[in-house]
């Protein structure tokens, strides 16, 4: 038996949520939300906590968040078209060190890459930048890539090496890499028949889940020369799904929708090409569910959405 | 926006009559579920962005392309532009779309769709109007906001 148990519910945010990302750590967590504010959520006493507040950065909606690898920096990006980067003080205070400015409107997302020299962001604007740290507290855009003929909604690095993934509303998934000191897209994925909301990789990067508008899940797998769907999940949410993650302890997918339901996935143990749902949590708000993150070290999952909360579930298979 | 009006003399439909209550709707022990006619009474005020008439008497919105199903808390409008190609449908979907998101509880997922065969590029304007992501995006744009507030006052 599959049981996905609310441990907590996290009220601070005045407006709706967009996005919650753990550190890599996992002991720590950051949400971010339409109320302009980015906040820091910690364990104590087994019981998590809002231990930070980061304002005053940012004009207009933070739309998402992401740590460093080695968790000593946190980016934000927003509505207002910049990006953050945040770096964390002795006292585990944090401070606005860096903000980077180039697109021409809403930013979408950021995402670090696996060994931190790289940082990724994306936008309403169509493209996809990709920042390269050459200091401390110095990044320089090392390219900006056009390929994308619409908004686009997310960027992910590959867990290992330093492959970029990009979706977006033109319905298409898109992979880059470094090609001689230049980076470029080797390979477009279709399949999807509407926006591409959200992308996650499991933790050996072979294969690489989508969700969509079309409320459908697709899975993709690395054959070595392309990157083929193998299964294709729907039925599953009635309404668009806005995110995916990939556990990387357990290896379940978990999906947030429109229709409040949060649900998981799991490899067949007879098919490793074939998908199933296990677990399907209705109402695990009472609005939309904007995101959910896996927990990197154990069984915990981090939601929030547009009923201005964020909440914290374990996962126990028994 | 432009100085010539796209459509100049557009047809002019006849306004519904005020809401008849019934006893039972007037007694406050008695639950009254959301209704397509209560829907339909939110949005048939909204003035057009580049005429000084209601949306209803245009014949943009009609009490019979509301639909509201309340156990799964959807509520679905279909609206029709004047004219197949007009500029403002995106604007005006996204003023009934705000309307709604101010009136009616939270519980409730609310698409604004336009009248299939209706407009030239009807699937473009309805997957913008569906992605909430670039509505609240819109929302956050004070211009836009202002001109939307502009078509709303007075709607009821």
């Amino acid at each position: 038996m599959m049981s996905l148990e609310l441990i907590q519910e996290l009220d601070g945010h005045s407006d709706r949520v967009w996005c919650a990302r753990w550190n890599h750590s996992g002991q720590l967590f950051a949400s971010c939300s339409s109320d302009k504010t980015i906040r820091l959520w910690t364990r104590r006493d087994n019981c998590w906590k809002c231990d930070c507040e980061l304002i005053d950065a940012h004009q207009r909606t933070v739309r998402s968040v992401a740590f460093s690898r080695c968790d000593r920096f946190l980016a934000s990006c927003s509505f207002d078209a910049t990006t953050c980067i945040w770096d964390k003080r002795e006292d585990d205070s944090w401070n606005c060190a860096l903000n980077l400015e180039g697109h021409e409107n809403e930013c979408k997302s950021v995402a670090w890459s696996s060994d931190g020299r790289f940082l990724a962001t994306c936008s309403r604007d169509k493209t996809v930048w990709i920042w390269e740290r050459v200091d401390n507290d110095e990044f320089e855009c090392a390219s900006v890539l056009t390929e994308h003929t619409q908004d686009v909604k997310k960027v992910l690095w590959h867990p290992l090496e330093n492959i970029l993934a990009s979706c977006s509303y033109d319905n298409t998934i898109k992979l880059y890499h470094e090609e001689d000191d230049d980076w470029t897209c080797y390979e477009t994925l279709t399949a999807h028949e509407s926006t591409v909301w959200s992308i996650a990789f499991n933790a050996s990067g072979d294969k690489l889940a989508s969700c969509s508008d079309d409320k459908t899940v697709r899975i993709w797998k690395n054959s070595g020369v392309k990157w083929l769907c193998v299964c294709t999940l729907s039925g599953i949410h009635q309404r668009a799904i806005y995110d995916i993650s990939w556990s990387h302890v357990n290896g379940l997918l978990a999906t947030a929708s429109g229709d409040d339901s949060i649900c998981i996935i799991k490899e067949d143990e007879t098919s490793s090409d074939d998908y199933i749902l296990v677990l399907r949590r209705e109402s695990a708000h009472s609005c939309d569910v904007n995101s959910v993150d896996w927990n990197p070290v154990e069984n915990l999952l981090a939601s929030c959405g547009d009923d201005n909360s964020v909440k914290l579930w374990r996962f126990k298979n028994l | 926006m432009s100085l010539f009006l796209e459509n100049a003399n557009p047809l002019i439909f006849e306004k519904a009559n005020k809401r008849e209550f019934s006893a039972d709707e007037m007694n406050d022990a008695i639950y009254d579920e959301v209704d397509a006619r209560e829907v339909y009474d939110l949005i048939r005020g909204i003035k057009d962005p580049e005429h000084p008439l209601t949306l209803e008497e245009l014949n943009v919105v009609e009490e019979d392309k509301v639909v509201v199903d309340n156990k799964r808390n959807l509520i679905t409008i279909h609206f029709t532009p004047t004219i197949d190609h007009c500029s403002m449908a995106t604007l005006i979907g996204l003023t009934i779309v705000v309307k709604l998101l101010r009136c009616l509880p939270s519980r409730f997922k609310i698409d604004v769709r336009i009248t299939e065969g209706r407009h030239a590029t009807e699937e473009a304007i309805n997957k913008q109007l569906n992605d909430k992501e670039r509505v609240s995006a819109a929302l956050e744009n004070p211009n836009l906001l202002q001109v939307i507030n502009q078509c709303l006052i007075g709607s009821l």
